[in-house]
């Protein structure tokens, strides 16, 4: 047997059932095999797709995605959706070819020198030395992939260990990664969430991972604590439950930030405390009791100091927690009453339906159409952070972001890789005029692979997100962030036997989100919205709660007394 | 006064990098560093300017995969990492990205 036959049998003993890539030179004998398995095949337009799509795979069913490209250019193409997947922990199994190992190190065609190049964007990464080695390195990367804190994993594949034919017994791969856990805070955090009058839970992306929402709920429930969520953790509760509050940070709601400011005990599950979560280091829970509870032990205590750590599953510790701590709501009814009056008071002051068309408008009709298990997943700029704000993640709905390394180009190739994993579900990309063009070639990847993902292309004409900042920040000095100048983006669906359709006004919109959810063909509506429409409320990192811009926000004429007697 | 981190790891390609990798990731820069091999596992001594940088670099090399153990000794130290250097004296416009 060769070698790239081994690979893909071990590939397919490990559950794999897609492969996302691109051939070349390096990798033919492996595309060679794959073409004669059972492992179906989806042919990108670019390596950068085949990572998205393999990470948007992997957020959607939880297992590894997998990418698969060439040396050289086809692994440095595949580094930005690597990184993209460390950042956010997304069990990503990348395999790269590369040149002979008789060639490596002399600068030959397409050789890069992927194995380092990888090493900062991977969990752990490997290089195949000889064909045997192929089931146990392949294991290997497959366990530490989904082990411990998720996250991706590489492996470089020299041409001549997979184009020849094995000479020896395959290396086997008995492999288990345990995460090592830490317990020992687990009794001062159960007395401090008891002795808590304003406890509240704020839940990060590993949340997600553990797939604990359901968990964390019981125990808000139990303890009274409302639940804030960052970027990352969007979608790990549903937010249709009265104590799921929607997201804090940068773009967040006004009154996730006042629970948590005004919270005595804050119960971190699964964040890292990103500077896009904490704004001004030295406003945030600076008075508050934090209990961190990650399954990563470098997390705890890296960005936010004095805290009581616990080190392992988050699903675990929050069953753990559920059976220890008092059911206490009746002592924090004041707290509860005051949590929902901030909740229900969080609303938009204006007509949505104003022309020109407001993204707040496609967001919250988006909110009301979708079905309880629709996927959407986001491209990266003033959508993105619409969406995170307003979109109700309720039900089943799951919420896809690139929230860690904020990677435009993301939407529509994770869009299908979450198509593929659940080909059930209503699989919406939400991106904007810039990210869209940065990987729209894959709309033919989704047309010829019969994958009807519904693209809802927020189109302001401009990066807008970067028109914001210049305006705000930079003294209005608009500069290289309009687009003179797009293609027609539903002409362009057509073109690729997808389609497609133009809305202008508020009343157009409903009627285009029924088509893109009936369509089986990928499908685009492009919202022509107002260029002017910030992204707001926007707290700066540097200005603290007192600085932020609240523009169309109920809450920009609530001054500081009034906020003291709310719900009070 | 420099702080020291020894470290132990698996012999396998790559760890050494990584374990490099990971003090330019938390910008933090090696003032020296001993690696020695021969046989596994393989010893990494590395010299810090800080106490409080070998702190928060330690327990992200204690994740590598293959690295074994890893130590700082603490001496009169804070119980938890400092803010980190990049996060001291910004100018606004540095915040947004
Ligand atoms: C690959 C990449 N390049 C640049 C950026 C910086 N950036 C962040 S948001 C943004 C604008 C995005 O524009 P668009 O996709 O049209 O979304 P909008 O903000 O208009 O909703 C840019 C350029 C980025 N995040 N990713
Ligand atoms: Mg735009």
């Amino acid at each position: 047997m060769r070698g790239a036959k081994l690979l893909v049998n071990t590939l397919a003993e490990h559950g794999v059932r897609t492969i996302f890539g691109i051939p070349g030179g390096a990798n033919l004998a492996i595309y060679d095999e794959i073409g004669a398995s059972s492992i179906t095949h989806v042919l990108t337009r670019h390596e950068g797709g085949a990572a998205h799509m393999a990470d948007g795979y992997a957020r959607v069913s939880g297992r590894p995605g997998i990418c698969l490209g060439t040396s050289g250019p086809g692994a440095t193409n595949m580094i930005t959706g690597v990184a993209t997947a460390y950042l956010d922990s997304s069990p990503v199994v990348c395999l790269t070819g590369q040149v002979s190992t008789k060639m490596m190190g002399n600068d030959a065609f397409q050789e890069s020198n992927t194995f380092d190049m990888m090493i900062p964007v991977t969990k752990s990464n490997f290089k195949v030395r000889f064909p045997e080695e192929i089931p146990y390195l392949v294991g290997k990367a497959f366990a530490v992939a989904v082990s411990g804190r998720f996250g991706p994993v590489a492996i470089d594949i020299p041409s001549d260990t997979v184009a020849n034919e094995l000479s020896g017994e395959p290396h086997l791969s008995s492999t288990t990664v345990t995460a090592p856990s830490d317990l020992s805070n687990l009794q001062p955090a159960v007395s401090m969430l008891n002795a808590a009058q304003r406890p509240a839970i704020l839940v990060g992306g590993g949340a997600k991972w553990a797939r604990c929402g359901e968990a964390v709920l019981e125990l808000a429930e139990l303890l009274g604590a409302p639940v804030v969520s960052t970027v990352m953790g969007k979608g790990a509760v549903r937010e249709d439950h009265p104590l799921a509050m929607g997201t804090t940070g940068m773009h967040g709601r006004r009154s996730s930030a006042l629970v948590l400011d005004e919270a005595d005990v804050v119960l971190a599950i699964a964040t890292r405390f990103s500077d896009r979560t904490t704004g001004k280091t030295g406003e945030f829970l600076t008075k508050t009791g934090i209990i961190h509870v990650d399954i990563d032990n470098a997390e705890i205590g890296k960005n936010v100091k004095n805290i009581v750590g616990i080190t392992g599953n988050c699903g675990e510790i929050i069953e753990l927690l559920k059976n220890s701590v008092d059911r206490n709501t009746e002592r924090r009814t004041e707290w509860m009453t005051r949590i929902m009056a901030a909740r229900s008071f969080c609303q938009c002051d204006f007509d949505i339906n104003e022309s020109p068309l407001k993204p707040q408008k496609v967001i919250s009709q988006l909110s009301k159409m979708l079905p309880d298990d629709a996927i959407i997943t986001t491209d990266v700029g003033q959508h993105q952070m619409f969406a995170a704000h307003f979109f109700e993640v309720r039900g089943h709905r799951r919420f896809i972001t690139s929230g860690g390394l904020g990677t435009m180009g993301f939407g529509l190739p994770s869009a299908i890789g979450a198509k593929v994993a659940e080909p059930g579900a209503k699989v919406i990309c939400l991106t904007g005029d810039g990210g869209f063009q940065m990987t729209f070639g894959e709309f033919a990847t989704a047309v010829e692979n019969r994958i009807p993902v519904f693209v809802v292309v927020m189109n302001n004409a401009s990066l807008g997100m970067i028109r914001q900042f210049q305006k705000q920040f930079y003294g209005n000095h608009i500069f290289a962030a309009d687009y003179g100048r797009s293609p027609d983006f539903v002409k362009f669906a057509e073109s690729m036997g997808g389609e497609g359709v133009v809305v202008e006004k508020a009343g157009e919109v409903a009627e285009a989100i029924r088509r893109g959810l009936a369509s089986d063909v990928p499908f685009v509506a492009d919202m022509k919205l107002d260029i002017n429409e910030d992204c707001l409320p926007m707290t700066p990192p540097w200005a603290g709660r007192n600085g932020t811009i609240y523009g169309r926000c109920k809450w920009k004429d609530v001054n500081d007394g009034q906020i003291k007697n709310f719900g009070r | 006064m420099t702080a020291r981190l020894r470290i132990s790891a698996d012999d396998q390609e790559g760890v050494l990098q990584r374990v490099i990798f990971e003090f330019s990731r938390r910008n933090i820069s090696i003032e020296k560093l001993i690696f020695t091999r021969g046989g596994s596992p393989c010893t990494i001594s590395v010299d810090v300017m800080s106490d409080a940088d070998a702190m928060r670099v330690v327990k992200s090399i204690k994740k590598i995969q293959g690295v074994l153990y890893a130590e700082h000794q603490l001496e009169g130290c804070e119980p938890h990492a400092g803010t980190p250097q990049t996060r001291r004296e910004m100018n606004p416009q540095e915040m947004l990205g």
